[in-house]
């Protein structure tokens, strides 16, 4: 048996080498294609200094950079897209045509060779670049959010500029570009599923903020010269069956590129209230998230054998890797608008103000940074943030993604899970909307502590799934935090008692312990004789809650299963 | 490891220093920027001693690492 499982993951590591050559072939060395690694230029390390390190030259020029948004907002009804490409080494635009167009805002994606975004400083310069030619006319531009993308080929470099043209009108429309090169190597170039996950990642920033009418996609692709057909169709076809297809030049540059930049209506108040997020609010997602481990741990061990069996015996055999790496990608190409009515239906009208009972207060993508994600919502909002849950859609697959260091982060999403921040009060009534919604599975996972500096305490398991020092010191910055909350470790436990346990007061004593000790749950005695106690609470005080019990009516626990908690309790009961 | 990212830069390193006698000592030469930092901090986080990095030419860098005993 041993050894027929040994077979079949080699032969599917062939398959696997046979795909690298086929990449190759086309021009793409997979082994310098990002999986989420580094695929975009490193915001903490690079992005975020350089725009710092350009804040004084921002301000002689005619443009402003919109506020760090998933999404840019623009006031209207309606937009129009007009693309430009530039040279990174002298772009230029014409200070009429921006006089003339006077365009609303401009989204940017920017594709540059590695060494050019190494640092903050050589990034910045390539930057500065592009803000000086979109900010020398008198029109003054709004800049969204850009994205870039560090390339491993010099030829494929380039500056695009989406500019958008606001109709007038009354209401908000949103706008983004999001862009990647490869999801699953396993998948053809053209791959339906792989443009799917694409497109939908463009538009899941769009989806997150409640955007779902007036939809309209501008396609981003490239693909070397005999493959560009296809990719183009497989981008074009997702593309329309979610929204308006929007013609517009292509980089052409013959290097994998799939994405969209598409802007959408909104004609509610778009879910930023960060000012009003406080004590009493909670942190909902609406699915486990963590689908990057699965196809960069999988491109890692299919070009190391001794990792494949390091895998293979500490996770799980490769052919079920592979199916449930299948169920990843279907699940990525599954677009969120569902997600987006929800969010759409608690959001004030037009206008109105915002009230914690019936409108969600903020909402973020958990994409690339993981469970960073909830960190720059508590710093955006001032507020600290505790997790009792870092719900992942493979725990054990992030654990060797991050032990084997093939990933920094090994949380790190793309287009799916949604973060939402609510009150309390608002909470069931979403999570049951939520819940409706097939495959996804939300739940509440943390709370909003209180007014802060912006810090996360996680659950101390979830820090394996980090392996990145720099990365691991932002969450240990908040071990003050974690040490004094109760929740931090939040668990659930599902124990049972034997020996004189029944019609000795116990379930009364348990029922005044938990209420003492901040544990919800129940209490319930067994036709069998033994008591079951299910509860949640912190991890250490369900131990000293249990171990309490069972010496004060000197009972045995004769089987306790940790397992993570569900929220549900609001009391502790005697059934 | 030219031409290649992050996160092959390590994981090809630490697959060489575990084919490696203790005291052995590997160059590495990377051209990407975030392996400059990822390659010697996995490194000495597995134990092995980080003798130097320098700047090898324009965008290449030289990682030398001792494999631990």
């Amino acid at each position: 048996m041993e050894d027929s499982h040994k077979e079949v993951g080699m032969s599917r590591l062939d398959k696997f080498r046979e795909r690298v050559r086929l990449y190759r072939e086309a021009g793409i060395a997979l082994e310098s294609l990002s999986l989420g690694c580094s695929v975009k230029v490193d915001l903490y390390d690079v992005l975020y200094p350089a725009l710092e390190l350009l804040k004084d030259d921002v301000r002689r020029l005619n443009l402003v950079i919109a506020p760090r948004e998933d999404a840019a907002i623009i006031r209207g009804a309606g937009a129009e897209l007009r693309r430009l490409f530039l040279d990174p080494e002298e772009p230029r635009i014409d200070p009429s045509f921006l006089e003339s167009y006077a365009p609303d805002l401009a989204v940017v994606l920017v594709q540059l060779y590695m060494a050019k975004a190494a640092t903050p400083a050589k990034f910045a310069e390539y930057a500065a670049r592009l803000y000086r030619a979109l900010g020398s006319s008198r029109h003054r531009v709004w800049l969204g959010k850009g994205h870039s993308i560090v390339s491993t080929k010099k030829g494929a470099e380039f500056f695009m500029v989406d500019l958008l043209k606001a109709e007038e009108g009354d209401g908000y429309v949103l706008a983004n570009n999001d862009t990647i090169q490869v999801i699953d190597p396993s998948e053809d170039l053209d791959s339906p599923l792989q443009a799917a996950v694409a497109v939908n990642n463009a538009l899941n920033d769009l989806y997150v903020k409640g955007v779902h009418k007036g939809v309209e996609i501008a396609p981003v692709y490239d693909a070397p010269e005999p493959y560009r057909p296809r990719v183009k169709a497989a981008v074009e076809s997702h593309s329309s069956s979610l929204g308006r297809v929007v013609e517009a030049p292509q980089p052409g540059r013959g290097y994998l590129l799939l994405g969209a930049t598409a802007y959408g209506v909104l004609d509610r108040e778009p879910p930023a209230f960060y000012d009003r997020i406080g004590e009493g609010f909670v942190v909902l997602v609406t699915r486990p998230f963590g689908e990057l481990a699965y196809f960069t741990t999988y491109v890692a061990v299919g070009t190391d054998e001794e990792l494949l069996k390091a895998f293979e015996k500490s996770v799980m055999p490769i052919e079920r890797f592979e199916a449930e790496k299948r169920a990843v990608l279907e699940l990525m190409a599954r677009p969120n608008v569902d997600v987006a009515r929800v969010i759409y239906d608690h959001l004030p009208e037009y206008g109105e103000r915002f009230d914690p009972e019936a409108h969600i207060a903020a909402t973020i993508d958990v994409s690339g940074p993981g469970v960073f994600v909830f960190k720059e919502v508590a710093e955006r909002a001032g507020v600290d943030v505790e997790l009792w849950d870092v719900p992942l859609l493979n725990p054990a697959v992030s654990r060797f993604a991050a032990a084997n260091y093939i990933m920094p982060d090994a949380t790190a999403g793309t287009n799916g899970a949604v973060a939402i921040f609510l009150h309390e009060r608002l909470a069931d009534e979403v999570l049951q909307r939520l819940s409706k919604i097939p495959h996804l599975r939300p739940s509440v996972i943390g709370r909003v502590v209180g007014r802060g500096e912006g810090r996360l305490a996680v659950p101390r398991d979830a820090l394996a799934y980090i392996s990145s020092d720099k990365l691991r010191e932002k969450l240990a910055g908040s071990a003050p935090v974690l040490g004094g909350l109760a929740a931090a470790r939040a668990a659930r436990v599902k124990a049972y008692l034997e020996g004189e346990v029944q019609g000795v007061g116990l379930r009364p004593a348990a029922r005044a312990k938990a209420k003492a000790l901040g544990i919800a749950g129940y209490a319930a005695n067994l036709p069998d004789g033994r008591v079951e106690i299910v509860a949640e609470g912190d991890r250490e005080r369900l131990e000293k809650f249990l171990q309490d019990l069972c010496s004060r009516f000197n009972c045995r626990i004769a089987e306790a299963v940790w397992e993570a908690p569900e929220g549900k309790f609001s009391d502790f009961e005697i059934k | 490891m030219r031409g290649y990212v992050c996160p092959y830069p390590q994981l090809a390193t630490l697959k060489a220093l575990r084919s490696m006698e203790p005291g052995e000592v590997l160059e590495v030469l990377t051209d990407n920027p975030p392996s400059v930092q990822n390659v010697p901090a996995i490194a000495r986080r597995e134990g092995h001693e980080v003798l130097g990095v320098e700047q090898a030419g324009e965008n290449l860098w030289r990682i030398v690492i001792r494999r631990s005993g």
